[in-house]
C-alpha cells in the first residue's frame, strides 16, 4: 500500500488570504461557470462531449432512418445533406475531441503529480468556448436557407453557394479551433513544466506521452483549418478568390489545405485513444506496458508521418501518377509504426494474468476493430482500389471502424476505468458488460455490412439508392437504432453509479500503477498534489 | 469564486508563461505562415 | 553512465535512433543510452531531416517507376 500524500498541508504559505478553506468544492451553478479546477473542467468537457454525442447520434439515426428503404420517405434531400454534414462536424469536433481533452484535464495533472493545469483560467476559457460554438453550430438550422449541406469537409465551391448557415458554421469552427489550441498550449506547458520531482519524461505514463504529441499536432494543424475556413469566409463575403474558379481561384487548393489539416486530425483523435488503451491493457494484464520506449518513438513517428500523406484523401481529384504513387507508398509505410503499437498491446497481454472487466472489454474491442479499420485503410491506400471505392460506403465503413471502434470504444474504456477514481463510486459491472456487448454487436451490425454495400458500389452521402442495396441497408439501420439505445443504457449506468454506486477503493484495479491510483485517496480531495509527490 | 488553483503562486509560474507564449507564437506562425503561403504562392 | 555528456553522440548513433523511431522498434537499453547522449534538439533536427530524406526518396522512387514504365 502506497503512502497517501497529505493534501491539507498549506502550500507555499499563502493560506492566510484564502479564508482558510479550500478543501471542498464551492456550491451552486457559479462553481461550474467560474471554476479553474482541472477536475471540474475535465468533468464538464466529458459531459459536454456526451451531450454532443447524443445530438450527433440523433442526426445519424435520421440518416439511417431515411436509408431504411430506397426512395424518399422522411426527410428532403437537402435536409439529408445537412444531417451528414453536422453529424460529422459534431462527432469530430464536439464529441470525440472534447472527450479526450476531458480525459487530459482530469488525468494529466494527477499522473505527473501537478497541482493543476499550468494555466487554470485559460483552461476555463477553453471549455466555455465550446457551448457557444455548439449553439452557433445548431443555430444554423434556424437561419434562412437552413444549415449548410456541404459535408463535414466543407469543400469549395459548395461552400460559396450556401446561405448564412455556412457562416455560423465557419465561426463555430473558429471557436472550436481556438478552444483546441488553448487546450493544447495548456497541456504541453503542464507536461513540460509541472512534473513532480523525479518524474522524468521517460517515466511518464503512456497516456501523458500521447497527449504531449497530440497537443503538438493540434498546434500545428488547427491554425491551418482556421486559415482554410477563414479563406472560405473571405471568398464568400469579401471578394477574394482563393477557391473560386470564376475569380481565378482553385477549388482543389481547398482540398489540399483541408486534408493537410484533416489527416493529422485523424491522428489527433486516434493517438489519445492509443494512450487510454495503453493504460487500460497493462492494468488488466497485471504487467507493465510492453516496449514502452518503442511505443513513445512509434507514436512520435506516426505524428511526423501524418503530415506527409494527406493527398491519399483526394486520389481522384486529378494529380500526376507520380503524385499518386508517392502518397500511396507513404500511406502504406505509415502502417508500420501503427502495427508496432498493436503488436506491443498484444505482447503486453502475453502471459499476463488477465481479467475482463468492462474497461478491458472495451480496450479489447478497440484492439480488434481498430485493427480491422486500419486494414481497410490499407486497402483504400492503393490507388487503383481507391479509384473504385472512393465515395462509396466502403469508405464510410472504414473510417467508422477507426472513429467509433477506435476512439469511442477507447473513450468508453477510459470512462469505466477512471470512473471509480473520479467519483468515488463503483458502476454496476454487470450492466457495464451488457453495455459493451450490445455496443459491440450493434456496431458491427451497422458498419460491417457497409463494407459490402461499398464494394457493390453504393455511393455515400445520398438519401436514395438502388433497390438491390435494400437488405444490407435495413440491417445497418436496425443496428444503428440498437446502438443508439445502448448508449442510453450507458447514461443510466453512469447516473445509477453516481446516485447509489458502492464506494470504490483507492486502487480499484489492482494492476493500475499510475500516481492517481497509488498516491491519492478515493474519493479524491478537490485539490490534489499541492505538495508534489516524489517519484522514485 | 473558488480559490484559484494553487499553480497561480507556483514558483514555476514564470516558466509556464514563457512556454505558453512560445507555443502561442508557434500557433500564430502556423496560421499566418499558411495564409501567406496560399496568398503569395498558392 | 560513464560520464558522457549530452551532445557527444556520433551522427550515426543519432540517425540510428531516429530510424528505429520511424519503424517503432527500440530496445530499452538502446533508449537508455540515447537518453544520456542525445539532446532533444538533436533528435528533432535529425527527425525532420530524416523525414525530408524519406519524402525525397519516395518521390524519386515514384518517378523512377513512372519513367521505366513509359519506355
Amino acid at each position: 500500500m502506497s503512502a497517501v500524500i497529505d493534501n491539507h498541508a498549506p502550500a507555499h504559505g499563502h493560506d492566510s488570504h484564502d479564508h482558510g478553506d479550500h478543501h471542498g468544492a464551492p456550491h451552486g451553478l457559479m462553481r461550474w461557470v467560474t471554476t479553474t479546477n482541472h477536475k471540474d473542467i475535465g468533468t464538464m468537457y466529458l459531459w459536454f462531449s456526451f451531450i454532443m454525442f447524443l445530438v450527433g447520434g440523433v442526426m445519424a439515426l435520421t440518416i439511417r432512418a431515411e436509408l431504411f428503404e430506397p426512395g424518399l420517405q422522411i426527410v428532403s434531400p437537402e435536409f439529408f445533406n445537412t444531417m451528414t454534414t453536422y453529424h460529422g462536424l459534431i462527432m469530430v469536433f464536439g464529441a470525440i475531441m472534447p472527450a479526450f481533452v476531458g480525459f487530459a484535464n482530469w488525468l494529466i495533472p494527477l499522473m505527473i503529480g501537478a497541482p493543476d493545469m499550468a494555466f487554470p483560467r485559460m483552461n476555463n476559457w477553453s471549455f466555455w468556448l465550446l457551448p457557444p460554438a455548439g449553439i452557433l453550430l445548431m443555430s444554423s438550422f434556424l437561419l434562412p436557407g437552413g444549415a449548410a449541406g456541404v459535408g463535414w469537409t466543407m469543400y469549395a465551391p459548395l461552400t460559396s453557394q450556401m446561405g448564412p448557415g455556412m457562416d455560423t458554421t465557419i465561426f463555430a469552427v473558429h471557436l472550436l479551433g481556438m478552444s483546441s489550441i488553448m487546450g493544447s498550449i495548456n497541456i504541453i506547458t503542464t507536461i513540460l513544466n509541472m512534473r513532480a520531482p523525479g518524474m522524468t519524461m521517460m517515466k511518464m505514463p503512456m497516456f501523458v506521452w500521447t497527449w504531449l504529441i497530440t497537443a503538438y499536432l493540434l498546434i500545428a494543424v488547427m491554425p491551418v483549418l482556421a486559415g482554410a475556413v477563414t479563406m472560405t469566409l473571405t471568398d464568400r463575403h469579401f471578394g477574394t478568390s482563393f477557391f473560386n474558379a470564376a475569380g481565378g481561384g482553385d477549388p482543389v487548393l481547398y482540398q489540399h489545405i483541408f486534408w493537410f489539416f484533416g489527416h493529422p486530425e485523424v491522428y489527433i483523435i486516434a493517438i489519445p485513444a492509443f494512450g487510454v488503451v495503453s493504460q487500460v491493457i497493462p492494468a488488466f494484464s497485471r504487467k507493465p506496458l510492453f516496449g514502452y520506449a518503442s511505443m513513445v518513438y512509434a507514436t512520435s513517428s506516426i505524428a511526423i508521418l501524418s503530415f506527409i500523406v494527406w493527398a491519399h484523401h483526394m486520389y481522384t481529384v486529378g494529380m500526376p501518377v507520380a503524385g499518386q504513387l508517392y502518397f500511396m507508398y507513404a500511406t502504406m509505410l505509415i502502417a508500420v509504426p501503427t502495427g508496432v503499437k498493436v503488436f506491443n498491446w498484444v505482447a503486453t497481454m502475453w502471459k499476463g494474468s488477465l481479467t475482463f472487466e468492462t474497461p478491458m472489454l472495451f480496450a479489447l474491442g478497440f484492439l480488434f476493430l481498430f485493427t480491422l479499420g486500419g486494414f481497410t485503410g490499407l486497402v483504400l491506400s492503393l490507388v487503383p482500389v481507391d479509384v473504385q471505392l472512393q465515395d462509396t460506403y466502403y469508405v464510410v465503413a472504414h473510417f467508422h471502424y477507426v472513429m467509433v471502434a477506435g476512439a469511442l470504444f477507447s473513450a468508453f474504456a477510459g470512462v469505466y476505468f477512471w470512473f471509480p477514481k473520479w467519483t468515488g463510486k463503483m458502476y454496476d459491472e454487470k450492466l457495464g458488460k451488457i453495455h459493451f456487448w450490445l455496443t459491440l454487436v450493434f456496431f458491427n451490425m451497422i458498419f460491417f455490412v457497409q463494407h459490402f454495400l461499398g464494394l457493390a458500389g453504393m455511393p455515400r452521402r445520398i438519401p436514395d439508392y438502388n433497390p438491390q442495396f435494400t437488405e444490407f441497408n435495413q440491417i445497418s439501420t436496425i443496428g444503428a437504432f440498437g446502438f443508439g439505445l445502448s448508449q442510453l443504457l450507458f447514461l443510466y449506468i453512469l447516473l445509477k453509479a453516481i446516485k447509489s454506486g458502492k464506494p470504490a477503493e483507492q486502487k480499484q484495479w489492482d494492476g493500475a500503477d499510475t500516481l492517481e491510483w497509488t498516491h491519492l485517496p478515493t474519493p479524491m480531495p478537490y485539490h490534489t498534489f499541492e505538495n508534489p509527490p516524489t517519484v522514485k | 469564486m473558488d480559490k484559484l488553483a494553487p499553480v497561480m503562486d507556483d514558483p514555476r509560474r514564470k516558466d509556464n508563461i514563457r512556454t505558453g507564449i512560445i507555443l502561442a507564437l508557434l500557433a500564430a506562425a502556423s496560421f499566418f505562415g499558411f495564409f501567406a503561403k496560399v496568398y503569395f504562392f498558392r | 553512465m560513464d560520464g558522457r555528456k549530452p551532445g557527444k553522440a556520433s551522427l550515426l548513433a543519432m540517425v540510428k535512433t531516429v530510424l528505429s523511431a520511424f519503424v517503432g522498434i527500440r530496445r530499452r537499453s538502446g533508449h537508455d543510452e540515447d537518453a544520456v547522449r542525445l539532446t532533444p534538439v538533436q533528435i528533432i533536427v535529425t527527425g525532420v531531416v530524416a523525414a525530408a530524406v524519406f519524402v525525397i526518396g519516395l518521390i524519386l522512387l515514384a518517378r523512377f517507376i513512372i519513367s521505366s514504365a513509359a519506355s
